[in-house]
């Protein structure tokens, strides 16, 4: 019983795997109509685009695939409330805004498009646009966008506003951070968390501090000074869970919008000084949607993507995130002083500005160059 | 014993297991015909099937981080580019390596030394509280590593955590705990693999016979000798092999060195594979270069174990003399090894679950006051309770924990066999290549499983099976390492007398190896259906709407900040597997084997 | 019945073996080095010798455990193992019994179960019916006297018991063959003592035919009907018990078997039956020898010490007579030993315990012809 030559099964496996790993051949799923029925909608009036996808997503079978890196207690509102509108049905693929990028890449590069629509964060949506993935949506719902919500092939959904949060608790009123320069201040040392993966907030806040007249130098050792400051985290809701709990004192930055929310459930949290206005400038980074080219419902997509930037926003607005657009009743940047968001540089040089933060949280010596 | 295992085994401690090798060669075609037949026999299909699925699940994203750590930026040819983006610069590739391995280290031996001790005296003695046992060696497992980091942030945290608050600032003076250092990351991964090598350790004890023990006293050994001389060196395969399996677990973690390390700038190989990973564009070949980094370090302990093994394979401990277990006597130690044992129960147990069910009560968490006590409700269990998710989930994971849990025990003690019992060319390879999956980033995995099935015409992406195929790769090198030591410890003589009593191999598997691998293969099966509820780093990108399972909802009430909603969720998870855990102890009590007495 | 033709088994070696021959592109260690022997029906024959002599070797590839580099092995007309043409039987084909040193009890199963295993998983078409399998089991649980504990889990067995037990599952297939390995090493020397016996019968009453190894000579002196005996992974003399004893071939054999009083001799008449050597202290007669020496040849005497008879007084009437000095006695309880000095030899005589003579006494030794054995020296 003992004994067999086993040579050959051994070897077969290598066999196994190299037929795994090349694998091709096989045909795509991608919907080659969905192209077509994305240029029929555009090419229609804007008042008939509406009641044409609507038909046309019937036609599809109206259901429609989500991928998104909305949180599930807001995704799963938001999906019920496009089903209700409509009565497609909205599967819903969430997962980090990493996540979300790399399965919506792998398919579409197996040619096996999973989403119809993706709605995610600023970053990832730049990523696919560029590499062409994304369908072109011409709808009535970008008139209320403003300019700097309109992206090629993608659209602004919703912002996430930088801003510092405290726990009352903890950091009393006066003592609070007026400007982002603050942080650096040796009052807090040992009282800040900074986010492990909070790049675009440091380019954005090293920008803004070049143009309004600081040296390099000078930006440097603020950062430095900050850096000393601080512990880091990792996760944005991770450490809103250790400033409630009073674990820690103050946030760097976190989105307001986890700010809000914490303090409405009874945490001692907030953004805003007890005079209610802050003049720490912030920073609103647009989250968007897109289209998938070769979508398997592209009319449910486009119905979505509509909705989404008109009836959906007063859905966001409700759910407490910041609206691409003006809806009222919106008080979610109440007390906040807007800056623009840096497009320009994060879309083009992301890693760049990732290695230095890594490196300022590192203690690593070149920092800034 | 004669000649055979004296002066004959060729290389340290193998078997005599005669190879195909240098008989006098017949003629070439009866030859092939021969081996043609002996492959398509049953036991040839079975083996052989078992083999390539192992490789096949093993080399697939081995062979996707392989391709993009060498290929050059052009795609046209082999670079080391790769390495010099991960190493390179002011990366503080030391620091990073020696944080890693004295983490992975102390928290492979602190684990060592509790699940060995533990094993010991709940196999061996007359220890009280037996019970709490087979709580202290599940509920640690259970708990998702974010909570349970988190539950140790609350208590250890220099300047607000409870256990320096409560009681070492009022006592002392002083606030000496720090869970933000190396020392905390030891602490709380050790603690939280404990319950591994507790399994691990509790079936090599069950195999062993005590008189071999018993011998040692009776020659006049003090006990502390014959646990040192005896019982430890006895123990040694399987030490070495749990050693080795929390070594290199603790190397790939990423939730303690995530949470704890992180904050005073403590970074470890995964943490670097984390920022390499979160960055675009995403540098495969850098994060590829680390794991292969960290698999490295992997096959270096595996080369090292199975060299410290050497001399270990003539140690089988079951052989076919039957024996008594009988419990070692405390006498007056008794008393104080049953306050340890409450002491780690309430260290390891109580004290983490009890931070999740006093959070899971409140709306938010808050250090426990007059107010936060009043407060307390169960709302977060009816929201629980009312996730429209939580029964597909449960039911998905269930589905997939069983699943990969069956799989890889059935597939690894058939693999292990040839490992240890056969002369197969190639068959430390393949130990090692069912090792490698361990240092696999989730993500990569994630990918690459992605990648291959993207591009299959069968109905595995986008199904619960691709989290089957993810799960079953993560879990082969722990599967390996429960089934291999059961399999090391059982002498082949219990195989041979089967097959001279006229038994197939397939016969022999089933009705003598199977069962008597059983106490470690049940281990290993309990094992993988409670890590397979919490993996996420690969579920994440693999499963699909509507085939959520639980660990996603998991890490979406983390994202959603519902830490209070996830503690209930976790107290739930607890509940759902002590059940299920204990009932698969109870069929397999009823399988007939010298079942779990401890429950 | 069973014949095993030039069997040998080698490894490649690395360090510090046996034996070991330099061919010209390795170094091969032989644990069995060209084995021919034939066992036939209905005997129990015996593969003696100390540890690492290949026995055991030899024995697994009986049992088809082992694959051997070279030789064949034959049950009647039916090839287990054949080298030169590539057959080898797996060993559950073989339909062999087979108890191992350790018993190989399988803890998991009763002992009931234990003993039905052989039966159970025999092919479906051989495979004999649930009551028969029930029935078969008991009649061999109460040859061997365990009857009473079949329910029993097999670990509930005390040592002796499980032993039966072991010996049972090999029975229970009424196999044309049984292999022993070393079946009673394991037990207390009361035990064994009785195990010997009960053993034999069996063999004797069942007609079995069986293969013993072991490395206990008394073991094998009382059981087998030949025995073979081994070293270094050959065979050095096949024989019975009997003829072994009394007539080794080869002094490894005289030394291995028993104790033995060994003279270096030179021969000097050979006349008919009787073969007159001249030793150091004086010429003796041996009559009897396994193979007729030439004159002039140098051989060794082997006499057994219970062949040497010892008095105070001298016999004169015999051949082969010395005389010397008791050095040591010693006692032994069913005899006793004494050491005599003899000139430069010293001979150990074994006698009834009544004869009891101080050391310092002067005696003489006689020794009858045909206890001498002629040893013939390479």
């Amino acid at each position: 019983m003992r004994t067999r030559n086993l040579t050959f099964s051994v070897s077969g496996l290598l066999a196994a795997t190299l037929v795994a790993g090349c694998g091709g051949g096989v045909p795509g799923s991608s919907n080659s109509d969905a192209g077509e029925v994305y240029g029929r909608l555009k090419g229609l009036a804007r008042t008939e685009q509406r009641a044409r996808a609507e038909e046309l997503a019937g036609e599809e079978g109206k259901t429609l695939s989500l991928y998104t890196s909305m949180t599930a207690d807001i995704a799963t509102p938001t999906a019920e409330a496009f089903e209700k509108k409509y009565g497609i049905r909205v599967s819903v693929f969430r997962g980090n805004s990493e996540t979300v990028l790399q399965r919506t890449l792998q398919e579409q590069e197996a040619g096996r498009p999973g989403a119809d629509v993706v709605e995610t964060n600023f970053a990832e949506m730049v990523i696919l646009a560029g590499k062409g993935h994304l369908a072109d949506y011409n709808g009535s719902g970008l008139d209320k966008v403003e300019a700097a919500g309109k992206f090629d092939h993608w659209t602004a959904t919703r912002f996430n506003v930088f801003q510092p949060a405290w726990n009352t608790t903890k950091i009393k009123p006066g003592d609070e951070p007026t400007s982002w320069e603050d942080l650096a201040l040796p009052k807090y040392r040992g009282k800040i968390t900074v986010e492990v993966s909070d790049s675009d907030w440091f380019e954005n806040v090293t920008k803004y501090w070049l143009e309004h007249g600081k040296s390099q130098a000078e930006v440097d050792s603020l950062w430095k000074a900050i850096a000393a400051n601080s512990k880091v985290a990792k996760g944005h809701t991770t450490m809103m869970q250790f400033l409630t709990a009073g674990q820690t004192s103050m946030e760097a930055m976190n989105y307001t919008y986890i700010t809000s929310r914490a303090a409405e459930d009874g945490a001692p949290v907030t953004h805003l000084p007890a005079s209610g206005v802050s003049t720490i400038p912030a920073f609103a980074r647009p989250n968007g949607v897109g289209m998938i080219k070769g979508a398997q419902h592209p009319a449910a997509a486009w119905l979505f993507c509509d909705w989404l930037l008109t009836d959906g926003q007063k859905t966001l607005v409700d759910l407490g995130l910041t609206p691409s657009t003006k809806v009222p009743g919106d008080n979610s940047v109440a007390g906040l002083t807007l800056v623009p968001f840096d497009v320009e540089g994060l879309s083009k040089d992301d890693s760049v500005w990732d290695k230095k933060y890594d490196a300022l949280l590192r203690g690593a010596d070149t920092v800034g160059r | 014993m004669a000649l055979a295992s004296t002066a004959t085994a060729p290389r340290g401690g193998d078997h005599e297991t005669p190879g195909p090798g240098p008989s006098p060669e017949p003629t070439a075609p009866g030859r092939l015909l021969a081996l043609l037949r002996r492959l398509l026999s049953f036991q040839g299909l079975l083996v052989g099937g078992a083999v390539v699925i192992v490789g096949y699940l093993a080399l697939v994203p081995l062979g996707y981080l392989v391709h993009d750590t060498f290929l050059n930026s052009t795609g046209t040819g082999v670079s080391l580019g790769a390495f010099s983006r991960a190493y390179g610069g002011n990366s503080q590739a030391g620091s990073m390596m020696l944080n890693s391995l004295g983490f992975a280290l102390g928290s492979a031996a602190l684990a060592l030394v509790l699940g060995t001790v533990l094993a010991y005296v709940q196999v061996r003695t007359d220890t009280p509280f037996k019970g709490l046992f087979f709580a202290a060696s599940l509920v640690p497992l259970i708990v998702p590593g974010i909570l349970y980091a988190t539950s140790w942030i609350f208590l250890g945290d220099p300047s607000s955590g409870v256990i320096n608050t409560l009681v070492f600032k009022p006592l002392f003076g002083t606030a000496p705990v720090n869970i933000f250092s190396v020392w905390g990351m030891i602490w709380v991964q050790g603690l939280h693999l404990a319950p591994v090598t507790f399994l691990l350790m509790v079936a090599a004890f069950r195999a062993m016979d005590p008189s071999l023990e018993e011998s040692a006293a009776m020659s006049g050994a003090r006990r502390s000798t014959v646990l040192r001389r005896i019982t430890v060196p006895l123990l040694r395969p399987a030490m070495i092999s749990a050693s080795l399996l929390m070594f290199v677990q603790s190397l790939e973690s990423f939730e303690v060195p995530g949470l704890l390390g992180l904050q005073n700038g403590i970074y470890v190989f995964t943490s670097r594979i984390y920022f390499v990973l979160r960055a675009y564009p995403i540098d495969y070949g850098a994060a590829g270069a680390l794991a292969i980094g960290l698999l490295l370090i992997a096959a270096a302990g595996v080369l090292l174990s199975g060299w410290l093994q050497r001399s270990s394979r003539n140690f089988q401990t079951v052989t076919g003399k039957a024996f008594r277990p009988r419990p070692v006597d405390l006498g007056r130690a008794r008393p104080w090894v049953g306050a340890g044992v409450i002491v780690y129960f309430l260290v390891t147990v109580v004290l983490p679950v009890a931070v999740l069910v006093y959070a899971s009560l409140l709306k938010y968490y808050a250090a426990p006051s007059r107010k936060t006590l009043g407060s307390m409700s169960l709302e977060n269990y009816s929201e629980v309770l009312h996730m429209p998710l939580a029964f597909t989930a449960l039911k998905n994971s269930l589905i997939v924990g069983v699943g990969a849990a069956t799989a890889v025990m059935l597939l690894t003690s058939v693999v292990s066999w040839v490992v240890l019992r056969t002369k197969a060319p190639g068959r430390r390879v393949l130990d090692l290549v069912a090792f490698t999956p361990i240092v696999i980033p989730g993500l990569v995995l994630g990918l690459a499983l992605s990648f291959v099935y993207l591009r299959m015409p069968l109905p595995i992406y986008g199904t619960l099976l691709i989290l089957l195929v993810s799960y079953c790769t993560r879990y082969l090198p722990y599967g390996m390492r429960y089934s291999s030591s059961a399999m090391a410890q059982m002498s082949p003589e219990l195989e041979e007398s089967a097959a001279v009593s006229g038994a197939s191999w397939f016969q022999t598997f089933r009705r003598v190896l199977l069962p008597l691998m059983s106490s470690g293969i049940l281990a290993g099966w309990v094992y993988i259906l409670v890590v397979s509820f919490r993996e996420l780093s690969s579920t994440i990108l693999l499963y699909s709407p509507g085939k959520e399972v639980l660990s996603v909802l998991i890490w979406e009430q983390f994202e959603n900040g519902q830490f209070t909603t996830l503690a209930a969720l976790g107290v739930c998870m607890v509940l759902i597997l002590v059940l299920l855990v204990s009932i698969a102890y109870r069929l397999g009590a009823r399988f007939g084997l010298q079942g779990d007495s401890s429950n | 019945m069973l014949t095993v033709e030039s069997l040998a088994k080698s490894y490649e070696s690395s360090a510090g073996a046996a034996r070991r021959r330099k061919s010209a592109d390795s170094t091969r260690v032989f644990a069995v080095d060209g084995v021919d022997f034939d066992v036939r029906d209905g005997e129990l024959f015996t593969l003696l010798g100390p540890s690492g002599c290949g026995k055991t070797t030899t024995l697994r590839s009986i049992a088809g455990l082992e694959q051997p580099t070279a030789g064949r092995v034959r049950l009647g007309d039916r090839v287990l193992f054949d080298a030169a043409r590539g057959v080898n039987l797996r060993a559950n084909r073989r339909g062999f019994g087979m108890v191992f040193q350790s018993y190989a009890i399988w803890p998991h199963m009763s002992v009931f179960k234990n003993v039905s295993f052989p039966l159970d998983v025999m092919p479906r078409g051989k495979r004999p019916g649930r009551k028969e399998i029930e029935e078969r089991v008991h009649q061999v649980l109460d040859v061997i006297e365990l009857g009473a504990y079949a329910s029993r889990p097999a670990t509930k067995l005390s040592g002796g018991q499980q032993q039966r037990l072991a010996l049972a599952r090999a029975l229970v297939t009424r196999p044309e063959l049984m292999l022993l390995d070393e079946p009673l090493s394991n037990l207390d020397a009361k035990l064994r003592e009785s195990m010997r016996f009960e053993l034999k019968r069996l063999q004797r009453e069942l007609n079995l035919t069986a293969i013993y190894v072991t490395h206990d000579q008394s073991e094998a002196l009382v059981m087998s009907n030949r025995i073979a005996v081994m070293n270094e992974g050959r065979i050095e003399q096949i024989g019975k018990p009997r003829e072994i004893y009394t007539r080794p071939a080869t002094r490894f054999v005289a030394e291995f078997i028993g104790t033995s009083n060994f003279i270096e001799a030179r021969v000097v008449s050979v006349t008919g039956g009787e073969v007159a050597v001249e030793t150091t202290q004086g010429r003796l007669i041996a009559r009897e020898c396994p193979r007729t020496p030439a004159l002039g040849d140098t051989v060794l005497l082997s006499i057994r010490p219970e062949s040497v008879d010892v008095s105070t007084a001298p016999r004169g009437d015999v051949p082969n007579e010395w005389s010397g000095k008791v050095r040591t006695r010693a006692f032994l309880g069913d005899a006793i030993d004494h050491i005599t000095g003899v000139g430069d030899l010293e001979i150990r005589s074994r006698s009834n315990p009544t004869v009891s003579i101080p050391p310092g006494t002067e005696v003489h030794l006689s020794v009858a012809p045909d206890k001498v054995t002629l040893v013939p020296v390479d």
